[in-house]
């Protein structure tokens, strides 16, 4: 009987775990970047907190470090909401769509497919945010000079992102729990209590500490930005403080990551 | 490449604490080439597939594919790679081209060689006649596209052990000649299961043959031996519009002009003007369904290599 | 009496497609808000931060827990095109809305008269305020939360936007306060501070007046129900 099919070496199912992780981020980037939902919500978000920036009258300083911290404050203020919105109904979208069978019945383990989305559909939801910083330097360049790039660059790394990475991690782990409703307003609720409720409600909370995702410490201890919550608390953050603002939130993100894998997997026959 | 040995002893799998025993102690060997599965809706033809890909676990008995038992997870993996399986509720990801969706299900299964994988990803697109619109997003497919898109991905690694799940349903009659003899190629020194209620489809291309009742083998051998079963005992019977219709297992009903044809089972002669007929696989599967214990089948003759 | 009991058997019915998700976050909204100012009274919380949490679950919190739980019922049902084939599907998505919206609002309202048996009761409210602090911003958002999620076919969209609205009235409430027009759609009006009577009524009869619009204009767009068959929603 003629071959049907052009004889290969059998694939071995215990190789490639980071080429799966990849493959898997790669497809899941693809996919969420090209929702509408991803851009209008993220970018709506952003344009709305950027319609009458905070603090009023910081567009006229000299200082660039000042000028880009202050954009990022106001960036990291809604999006993340955005972000973790679109994200977490991407967690159980595989049994929705009829996949779960499918997908478990291949060699590759929850690990790859959880570390492929995190990673992956994280990034594009990510992606408008940056587009949107990306467009803000460009105009601050035409204003300002090309000095401001590097330190937009800093300010992005160091005060957006750590909060939108926590974020992302979260929104691919908890709805497994709470489901995407929940967890939707579960998220909005975290992030005023965790980064804008301050002390002077008379609550416990860590806005205004080293524990909050808004990126508050990096951008007072390194860019001179404004402060507000940890002003109230009478911080002037060192940069050991800004450092742990921003392992914090990223280690948290990353064990919240390996708790669902493990947990994932016990549950998996795969 | 030759097909795997895939025994299965005294698998059983229960569900809600117990109270469902979706199978019941099955017991076979599966041999060379295209095995059909046969079985009633809700005979557990699913729950056995699902179990042999790996997706559920048993609750007891095992599962051995060259020796290999299904009981750890880097079992199951090693098993995986050299499995292919087409399930019966197919899922795709809507928003990827049949390309992209088939090059990721490639990486899972272990391609990890991009120049390997493309050249198998374009293959088995020609393989289903799908060359031209792979990059098309699959939501705009229609049925039978997405089917074949299944299709595709179960061959991807070219499996020694393909597992197809009510593979035709929703595609046109051409569709289902196009289908069936490319699982019939694919079978040549591989083995396929094709699990379905349709019993030309198993007719068509499956020498050996296991029907499912109620979680239990109700039978097991060749298809010819299936039919044999029935021998004897089918009868055309042919009665006015308006007759109450014959209290007998019916195989097929024939409305015409002169009254309605039943076609039925008995062991006796059912009406004086019957004309007793010779028995096709579909009667001795339909024979099966109404007369057979668990007992009986568990005796029956072994699947044997065609 | 049969009349009576096919109603129950539908709203039973409905409840079951809808879900627990929607209804629960709907209720977490409004009864953690509830459990946080009690809580808060009983831990000897002072008057003003009494009263601002207060204003912030009836005007804030309660409305978008609704929203947000409304605006999921969009775009997940598996069973649109056959229920397309019976009845227009509108009325069916604005019953399953209701069937979410009308215990929030019953718990909110319970929610009201708690507080103010607490003495834990926004600035300057009368009795009126047992409805009007909470319905129009809970009419307001829960009708652009289905427009958008309608319109976009995204429920993840909408619960994205309606936080993000919320948030911003929250942060940028004096320069909403100091434009004419946006202090007509501001939610949280007369929550921190006694306001003039007649910019409390505008406000109050502009907000679910809008809501009304938005709630016309989802309900147009869902003339073409077809749109909601088939694949992911966006």
């Amino acid at each position: 009987m003629t071959a049907v099919l052009e004889r290969t070496a059998p694939p071995l199912a215990a190789r490639g775990w980071w080429a799966k992780t990849v493959a898997a981020a790669r497809y899941e980037y693809l996919m969420q970047v090209r929702r509408p939902a991803v851009w209008l919500v993220v970018i709506g978000l952003i344009a709305l907190r950027c319609a009458s920036p905070f603090p009023p009258g910081f567009t006229s300083t000299t200082d660039h470090s000042t000028l880009v911290a202050d954009w990022a404050f106001n960036f990291i203020m809604l999006c993340p909401i955005g972000v973790g919105a679109v994200l977490a109904d991407r967690v159980r979208r595989e049994a929705r769509l009829g996949l779960d069978d499918l997908l478990t019945s291949t060699p590759t383990g929850i690990g790859p497919r959880l570390w492929g989305k995190a990673v992956g559909a994280g990034a594009a939801s990510i992606t408008p945010v940056a587009v949107a910083w990306v467009g803000l330097l460009g105009y601050l360049t035409a204003q300002r000079g090309a000095g401001v790039i590097p330190v937009g660059l800093a300010a992005f790394a160091a005060i957006i992102l750590p909060g939108l990475v926590f974020v992302v991690a979260c929104s691919v782990t908890v709805p497994y729990l709470a489901g995407p409703v929940l967890y939707r307003l579960g998220l909005f609720g975290y992030w005023i209590w965790g980064n804008m409720v301050g002390p002077r409600y008379g609550i416990p909370t860590p806005a205004g500490t080293p524990f909050e995702a808004i990126g508050e410490y990096p951008s007072g201890a390194w860019f001179h930005g404004v402060m507000f919550d940890a002003k109230q608390r009478g911080v002037h953050p060192t940069g050991g403080q800004a450092v742990l603002s921003i392992a914090f939130p990223l280690l948290v993100g990353l064990a919240v990551l390996v708790i669902t894998q493990f947990v994932l997997t016990k549950r998996s026959p795969s | 490449m030759t097909a795997p040995n895939v025994t299965i002893t005294d698998l059983t799998v229960t569900f809600r604490r117990g109270e469902v025993r979706a199978l019941d102690g099955i017991s076979l060997r599966l041999p060379v080439g295209m095995v059909g599965l046969l079985g009633p809706n809700g005979a557990g033809k699913t729950t056995f597939m699902r179990v042999l890909t790996g997706v559920l676990l048993p609750t007891s008995g095992s599962v051995a594919v060259d020796g290999t038992e299904l009981t750890s997870r880097s079992q199951r993996r090693e098993v995986k790679a050299t499995t292919g399986y087409l399930p019966q509720e197919l899922g795709l990801y809507p928003d990827l081209t049949a390309y992209q969706f088939l090059d990721y299900m490639a990486l899972l299964k272990g391609i990890t060689d991009r120049r390997a994988r493309r050249a198998r990803v374009k293959e088995v697109l020609e393989l289903v006649s799908l060359g031209d619109v792979a990059n098309r997003k699959v939501k705009g497919y229609s049925g039978g596209m997405k089917r074949r898109v299944g299709i595709a991905q179960a061959i991807l690694n070219d499996p020694r052990l393909l597992i197809v799940d009510e593979p035709t349903v929703g595609l046109d009659p051409e569709e289902r000649l196009r289908f069936r003899s490319l699982l019939a190629r694919l079978a040549g020194d591989r083995t396929v299961l094709l699990s379905t209620h349709i019993v030309d489809d198993i007719v068509q291309t499956c020498p050996n043959v296991v029907v499912i009742e109620r979680g239990h083998v109700a039978f097991q051998g060749a298809i010819g031996d299936l039919a044999t079963r029935a021998e004897g005992m089918v009868w055309h019977l042919t009665q006015p519009a308006t007759a109450v219709p014959p209290d007998l297992p019916t195989v097929n009903v024939t409305p015409s002009m002169t009254g309605t044809t039943y076609r039925v089972l008995s062991s006796g002669t059912p009406a004086p003007d019957a004309e007793r007929v010779s028995a096709t696989v579909e009667d001795g599967y339909i024979a099966l369904m109404h007369d057979t214990t668990p007992e009986r089948a568990q005796h029956g003759p072994d699947l044997r290599a065609v | 009496m049969d009349v009576n009991r096919s109603i129950w058997a539908r709203l039973r019915l409905e409840l079951r497609v809808i879900g627990i998700a929607p209804p629960v976050t709907a209720l977490a909204a409004t009864l953690g808000g509830a459990i946080l100012v009690i809580v808060m009274h009983a831990t000897g919380a002072g008057a003003d931060q009494l009263n601002l949490a207060a204003g912030a679950v009836l005007a804030g919190f309660a409305p978008l827990g609704t929203a947000v739980a409304a605006s999921s019922i969009v775009g997940r049902d598996s069973g649109a095109e056959l229920v397309m084939t019976t009845t227009v599907y509108r009325q069916v998505l604005f019953l399953r809305v209701g069937l979410v919206v009308a215990p929030a609002a019953l718990v909110t309202l319970a929610d009201a008269v708690v507080f103010r048996s607490l003495n834990a009761w926004p600035a300057g409210q009368g009795t009126g305020g047992y409805v009007l602090v909470w319905a129009p911003p809970m009419l307001w958002l829960v009708a652009l939360a289905m427009l958008i999620a309608i319109g976009l076919r995204s429920p993840a969209a909408a619960s994205g936007l309606i936080a993000g609205v919320w948030l911003a009235q929250y942060l940028m409430a004096r320069d909403i306060l100091d434009n004419t027009v946006l202090r007509t759609q501001f939610m949280f009006m007369g929550v921190a501070a006694k306001v003039p009577a007649h910019e409390w009524t505008v406000n109050r009869i502009a907000l679910p007046a809008v809501g009304v619009v938005a709630v016309i204009a989802a309900g147009l767009l869902l003339g073409r129900p077809e749109r909601f068959v088939g694949s992911d929603a966006a």
